[in-house]
């Protein structure tokens, strides 16, 4: 019999003894949750910690005193002076002869299942398992194997244990119910309608939510086993999102993407765009050795010290023959912050130029608020306004997020059109205290009309979804013609990026400074093509071979985003670590240290501590929001530090 | 292909009937099996857009049930209990004995349409006439080789109460 | 002192009349005990398919990782191996290789023995990478290739996977910086134009292999 427990002032807390070891959790915490708490596993199929319970693995029953039977740890909430035990004989026989009872019809084709070495049920069944089944393995009920469900997953039927994960994965996460049980009994299987493939732009999450290998990824198969992957903590560089992930590598190439839950960003959902890019990271498409190719004289491949010198001869000549305002440079969303600090202190403090840039369009009047809604606050918003569907498209995982606002939080969303009238916005409304408006980069006048007039019944914040993985640093260290790190007002008469263009093909501006890549840079088009042919001098440091690097008079190889150290900022401010998951494919120092190398040759003083760790340094201290973002928190602006 | 707008009108019916719109799925099925005689997935898409589910939803309910046929069937529906009672009383002589004169396996159709028949039905409760069988919802006890004969005789000549027939009545009762 | 002679000769003339021991190694090889734990030998099935699956848990248990496995899927009408997977690369580092046997051990479907070869001097370090081709039991359907070891995986050195910036260990370093108030500066970085990527003699020029 377990003792009454003493009385305690109720503070919201139940006293909840697991295997003789008392703790004190939260009310409404599940046996699961509070087992976890002391340190106590119990096996689990069906249950996920993002989705409702619902108890039908039977994975996780366990004894608790005064039930007649055992209950399902996974969907009992603890109450006050329970008594549960994980260890009995009782117990014990249950998991046995559950695990005999899954692995029934199971293939045991581990030795070539993708999942195998990760696997729940492998893990389980030798921790707690039969050790012999009485089942003969002839006498298995078999399925189909390796059923294609869209481009991206693979189903094996035989594997699949009916935990539903996948089934409420697309019921409670995206909405989209694309995968249902058929059949019944024994025949009941994982399909979806009418054989259809998957639609789904979050497909990929399906084989991590799989507890066992029914659901693998048709782009991992057979490629490597979990034990020979290299994993390196990483950030998704497809948007600006900033998704968590884990890049798993092998023989120097990346493998696959998997998550890493961060349940501030991305909840441990990827989209299927983040996910299966990986490829385009193994690419042997790069630019791999130093080169200068002087407009007048003969094209060489040097040692990245002389390209960098002949760099820094060709600029001074540009300073010396015209101004160092006859120089534009361009950044890239795509870089990390320390490499975007050093470019715009390498460009307003060595060179002496106000022309610079990250991309094209213009960023006037850009202040730090239309950053200030952050990605988990989404839940915390009575009403969100979100404008076109650019926002969406842009940052695809922002979705999962508002799904589960209006699901789980009962939030409500309005999907606008992009230039919705914001008068008919706020009548739409009706009463809200806290308001997200969530507007793509290109809409940002648009945003600020609808945030001004929805500002008159509550409380409004912005989010801004920036492009490139590091369009919100770009904006944070000041890489725009009118603002200096940390949204510092700029001194006038800087060119934004399309006008550096513009002057560059009419001459007026002779060299450019060009890391790359830089997406929206290409999307230019014609009018790069002519700034490229004009320019006197093009100094490229940059990782894909292309209009720029073929255009460049000094072509220094960059390093691609996971090839090294630095860290990026995303959509809500957050400062995330990247880290080199593969060796770098051009044999030269990182782009930080090249640009101080730069700097060094133009003749800049204390710029010699140039590695990514020293320039992140030097970054906290000239911008205190970032040096408080620490790594993994947010960068948060309030209006004294902007001013 | 279309449902025609009286099972349209039917199924609109039983949407209303329910809190939920999945519970109407049941009885918008019924209604479609009822003008097609099977599901196919067109009319599950359809019944999916109806009640404002996603059809795979239709689909995982209709693929549950046994009753609901996912491929054309005969005209006659034959399932012949093989529990206790039955199997103690000869029903394994009489499923012999369909197989041979339908000339085809349980679970299947005969080639001219007539029958779809089925021998793996568990108890039909109708242990006091064993062995028993269903006929298109109707009970045909004490069964021989040779009242099977003229059962599926008099059903071949339409005398019997066709599978639809049969439904409706139910329903309308 | 002739019989102290003649005994003393005895034992010398009986030896000169003995068989030689010697065996003349290379020409000629002395027969192995049965469970000799030689080369290996990737054995196939008596219709012909291959019996490693590429699982790879001979890598998995091999305590040396001298094992290189790369698997790929079937072509169900042109099989290598019965079921789905089949191992497209199977190399062994011989050099590296300590014969205990575990990979045999491991193995779940028997593909994988130690054989009797034990003649393994190369004049090239290379060549003491062996493929899959020269492992693999010979069958008549098939041409016995001797193909060049994979410029990768076994026989590449792991500690020349490149650290990008030489001179931080970035882990090390950003976590000193971060944990630690007034920690020392990070390790100083060595000078512009060190090659941050040092190859050696196997490793290839680019990662670029399929």
């Amino acid at each position: 019999m377990a003792q009454k427990p003493p009385t305690q002032p109720d503070d919201g807390h139940v006293a909840v003894s697991i295997d003789g070891h008392e703790t004190r959790v939260p009310k409404g915490t599940l046996v699961l949750d509070a087992a976890a708490g002391l340190g106590i596993h119990i096996p689990i199929y069906c249950a996920h910690p993002k989705m409702e319970p619902v108890a039908v693995c039977r994975m996780c029953l366990v004894h608790i005193e005064r039930f007649p039977k055992p209950q399902p740890a996974c969907a009992t909430v603890v109450a006050d002076g329970m008594a549960v035990t994980t260890d009995s004989a009782e117990v014990t026989k249950i998991r046995e002869g559950m695990l005999e009872f899954l692995l029934l019809n199971h293939p045991l084709d581990c030795p070539v299942c993708d999942r195998g070495g990760e696997c729940d049920l492998q893990d389980f069944t030798f921790r707690y398992g039969p050790s012999v089944s009485r089942f003969p393995i002839t006498e298995k009920v078999h399925f189909n194997k390796a059923v294609p469900l869209s481009e991206h997953i693979e189903l094996d039927q035989e594997r699949c244990i009916l935990c539903w994960r996948c089934v409420r994965y697309y019921d409670e996460i995206t909405g989209e119910k694309e995968i249902v049980l058929e059949q019944r009994g024994v025949q009941t299987l994982v399909t979806t309608f009418n054989e259809q493939p998957l639609r789904s732009s979050f497909q990929g999450n399906l084989p991590e939510v799989c507890p066992v290998g029914a659901l693998t990824h048709r782009q991992y198969r057979f490629v490597s086993r979990p034990w020979d992957l290299q994993r390196t903590a990483g950030v998704c560089p497809e948007c600006s999102y900033g998704c968590n992930l884990n890049v798993d590598s092998r023989d120097f190439e990346i493998r696959r993407f998997a998550s890493r839950d961060n349940p501030l960003v991305e909840d441990m959902w990827l989209c299927d765009r983040g996910r299966y890019s990986f490829p385009k990271w193994n690419s042997t498409e790069r630019v791999r050795r130093p080169a200068v190719r002087p407009r007048a004289g003969r094209a060489r491949d040097t040692a990245v010290g002389e390209a960098i010198a002949a760099a820094a001869n060709e600029l001074r000549a540009v300073i010396d023959a015209h101004s160092p305002s006859a120089i534009g440079v361009m950044g890239s969303a795509e870089s990390t912050n320390e490499e975007l600090f050093l470019l715009q202190r390498l460009a307003r403090d060595v060179i002496g130029t106000r022309n610079i840039d990250h991309q094209l369009g213009s960023f006037d009047g850009i202040t730090s608020e239309e950053h200030a809604l952050g990605i988990a606050e989404i839940e915390e918003c009575d009403a969100l306004v979100v404008l076109g569907v650019e926002p969406e498209e842009e940052a695809p995982v922002l979705t999962l997020r508002l799904f589960k606002a209006q699901h789980k939080r009962g939030r409500r969303v309005h999907r606008v059109a992009r230039d919705a009238d914001p008068a008919g916005v706020v009548k739409a409304m009706g009463a809200t205290t806290l308001t997200g408006v969530i507007a793509d980069e290109t809409n940002r006048e648009h945003a600020v009309l609808v945030a001004t007039a929805l500002a008159r019944k509550g409380a409004v914040r912005r989010m801004t979804v920036t492009r490139g993985v590091n369009g919100r640093g770009a904006k944070d260290l000041g890489v725009l013609p009118n603002v200096l790190p940390g949204y510092r007002a700029a001194p006038p008469g800087g060119k934004n990026g399309r006008e550096i263009l513009e002057a560059a093909a009419a001459g007026a501006i002779h060299a450019l400074l060009i890391t790359g890549p830089n997406a929206a840079l290409e999307r230019a088009g014609e009018l790069l093509d002519r700034a490229l042919q004009r320019a006197e001098s093009v100094i490229v440091v940059e990782t894909r071979p292309g209009k720029v690097a073929s255009a460049a008079t000094v072509l220094i190889p960059g390093h691609a985003i996971f090839e090294k150290l630095g860290t990026v900022t995303n959509i809500e401010g957050r400062v995330q670590r990247v880290r080199p998951a593969l060796p770098p494919a051009a044999q030269t120092p990182s782009d930080t240290r090249v640009l101080a190398a730069l700097a060094a040759e133009l003749g800049a003083k204390g710029w010699e501590r140039s590695d990514p760790m020293s320039v992140n340094r030097a970054l906290r201290e000239a911008v205190p929001a970032y040096a408080e973002a620490g790594s993994g928190g947010r960068a948060l602006w309030t209006a004294e530090r902007v001013a | 292909m279309t449902l025609g707008p009286e099972t349209r009108a039917e199924i609109e019916r039983a949407r209303g009937r329910y809190p939920r719109a999945q519970s109407a799925i049941l009885p918008a099925l019924w209604a479609v099996q009822h003008e097609v005689g099977h599901l196919t997935p067109d009319a599950m898409t359809e019944v999916a857009s109806l009640l404002e589910v996603t059809p795979s939803e239709v689909e995982a309910v209709s693929t549950f049930y046994s009753m609901y046929f996912q491929r054309p069937h005969g005209r006659h529906e034959v399932l012949v209990c093989i529990n206790v009672s039955c199997a103690l009383r000869g029903a394994d002589g009489i499923v012999d004995h369909l197989t041979r004169t339908l000339g085809c396996e349980s679970g299947s159709t005969t080639a001219d349409g007539e029958f779809t028949w089925s021998s793996t039905v568990e108890c039909l409760g109708a242990c006091g006439g064993a062995p028993a069988m269903q006929l298109d919802h109707r009970f045909e006890e004490n069964l021989t080789p040779d009242r099977v004969d003229a059962i599926l005789a008099r059903a071949r000549n339409g005398t019997s109460a066709g599978a639809k027939r049969s439904v409706r009545q139910r329903r309308d009762r | 002192m002739i019989k102290e002679l003649v005994l003393g000769l005895r034992f010398t003339i009986t030896q000169m009349l003995r068989k030689p021991l010697t065996v003349q190694y290379p020409e000629e090889q002395k027969p192995v005990f049965p469970r000799h734990r030689g080369r290996h030998i990737l054995h196939r099935y008596d219709n012909g398919l291959e019996r490693c699956i590429g699982c790879e848990l001979c890598a998995a248990a091999c305590p040396v990782g001298c094992i290189y496995v790369l698997a790929a899927e079937n072509d169900p009408k042109n099989p290598v191996s019965p079921g789905e997977r089949y191992a497209e690369r199977y190399e062994i580092n011989l050099m590296r290789c300590i014969y205990c046997g575990y990979c045999a051990e491991a193995c779940p479907t028997e593909a994988i023995t130690l054989g009797p070869q034990y003649d393994l001097a190369e004049y090239r370090r290379e060549r003491t990478v062996v493929t899959k081709a020269e492992l693999l039991e010979s069958w008549p359907r098939f041409a016995q290739a001797r193909g060049p070891a994979s410029p990768v995986g076994a026989g590449a050195d792991s500690t020349a996977r490149a650290d990008p910036d030489p001179g931080i260990s970035p882990r090390v370093a950003w976590d000193a910086a971060e944990t630690v108030h007034g920690a020392p500066e990070a390790p100083q970085p060595g000078d512009l134009g060190v090659p941050t990527h040092v190859p050696t003699v196997t490793e290839p020029e680019s990662r670029d292999r399929r």
